[in-house]
């Protein structure tokens, strides 16, 4: 009985010759049966025909013009790699070298020097200015022991004891608005308290 | 690919470039470098468009593949051929960008394809020669070989892209791969016997429609 060949064997073939990159090696039966020697040619002309349209496939894809950008942009990025890399200046604009470690010191010690002098100087002018004359600051502007200045708040000043202060504090601080008066009436006033803690138990 | 002439060409090349890059003739270096690029630059964006799918990307894969071969030539033994040990760069390149695409995508909805796409481009493309009928059938034709080859395991289709349509031995392909020889025949013929099967499916079904 004349068995034929199945499509696995041919597949086996094919695998065979293109891993050792050679020519399909003859099989004994392919030379003795006809249908399976055609069968075996149109299982190879199907594989040709697959590297055929996957090459097609390609070049249709990518076509020459293409290629040849991708090969001078692959040569302009060679030539960056060997480049030594840029360095970008920042800030932009070049900023002055710095002065060698001995300026620097000398610089710093001069600056020193001119603070401390500067402060010795301050400190005998002054001094000066208090052991010497009347003082030539303008008398409106002088603020006397109570910490009022007589120019800025004369009311205040006349005002007597704390309670008549604290009476004037709260008539300044009466809200302007006749619907918050009702509410203010309920709060304590500060003179309230002086007068509970003065009064007799 | 096995035993091909240009490769004992390559070899040299590669040699020279590695010297004058020694000697710090960086100039002559490249320019010598440049015939290396011309003579796989093909082949290279071939294997990374099958690899990812797009043509921009299969472009970026390859200048990056080419200039990390190049900074890295100091690395490259003679004993290879270079068209290996640059494939391995590439394809190692190209597995990578699938990651990072496949990460990118799972945070990304997908666009429908708009103009400007790779079908686009194609069908822009005008044909020479044969009628619009046979281009259309050819085009259908290697949508379908596309389709099923997509629909392969990886390794699979890695292994036939390499070994079939680039013509390497399984020795090459094991070489530039990472994977043992045996396995690359395994799956070599398992890739072949998958895509009869496939096509043989998308031929049934188109002879029913």
């Amino acid at each position: 009985m004349n068995v034929h060949l199945d499509e696995d064997v041919f597949a086996e073939l094919w695998t065979n010759a293109i891993a050792e990159g050679t020519t399909v090696a003859p099989h004994p039966h392919l030379q003795q049966c006809t249908e399976c020697r055609l069968r075996f040619a149109s299982f190879s002309s199907w594989l040709d025909e697959l590297r055929t349209d996957a090459i097609a496939d390609f070049d249709e894809v990518v076509p020459a013009e293409r290629l040849a950008a991708q090969r001078s942009q692959i040569l302009r990025r060679l030539e960056t790699t060997e480049r030594p890399a840029r360095v970008i200046a920042f800030p932009k604009h070049p900023v002055e070298s710095p002065r060698p470690l001995a300026v620097r010191r000398w610089i710093a010690g001069a600056a020193a020097a001119a603070f401390i002098v500067g402060l010795g100087l301050g400190q005998l002018l002054n001094l000066r200015d208090l052991s010497s004359g009347p003082s030539t600051f303008p008398a409106d502007r002088m603020v006397d022991a109570r910490g009022t200045s007589p120019g800025v708040v004369p009311a205040l000043a006349t005002i007597g004891n704390d309670e008549e202060d604290l009476a004037a504090l709260e008539a300044a601080s009466m809200p302007h608005y006749e619907a918050l008066r009702a509410y203010d009436t309920f709060t304590p006033r500060a003179a309230d308290f002086v007068t509970s803690s003065r009064a007799p138990r | 690919m096995a035993g091909s002439p240009g490769r004992e060409a390559d070899g040299i090349a590669a040699s020279a470039v590695k010297a004058l890059q020694a000697e710090g003739r960086l100039p002559e270096a490249r320019e010598r470098y440049a015939e290396l690029v011309a003579r796989h630059q093909r082949r290279a964006t071939r294997i990374a468009f099958h690899y990812v799918r797009d043509s921009a990307e299969a472009d970026e894969a390859v200048q990056d593949a080419f200039v990390k071969a190049y900074s890295h030539l100091s690395t490259f033994r003679e004993e290879l051929p270079f068209e290996v040990w640059f494939t391995r760069i590439l394809i190692n390149g190209c597995l990578d960008r699938i990651k990072a695409r496949t990460r990118r995508e799972r945070w990304m909805t997908s666009m429908p394809d708009g103009p400007g796409g790779e079908r686009d481009f194609a069908e822009r493309t005008p044909g020479y020669g044969p009628s619009p009928e046979a281009v259309l059938l050819s085009r259908e034709r290697r949508r379908q070989v596309a389709e099923a080859i997509a629909r392969l395991p990886d390794r699979q289709r890695s292994v036939f892209m390499l070994s079939h349509y680039e013509g390497c031995t399984s020795r090459e392909v094991s070489a530039m791969t990472g994977l043992n020889e045996s396995t690359v025949r395994v799956h070599l013929f398992r890739a072949i016997r998958k895509l009869r099967v496939l096509l043989g499916e998308d031929a049934g079904r188109a002879r029913e429609k």
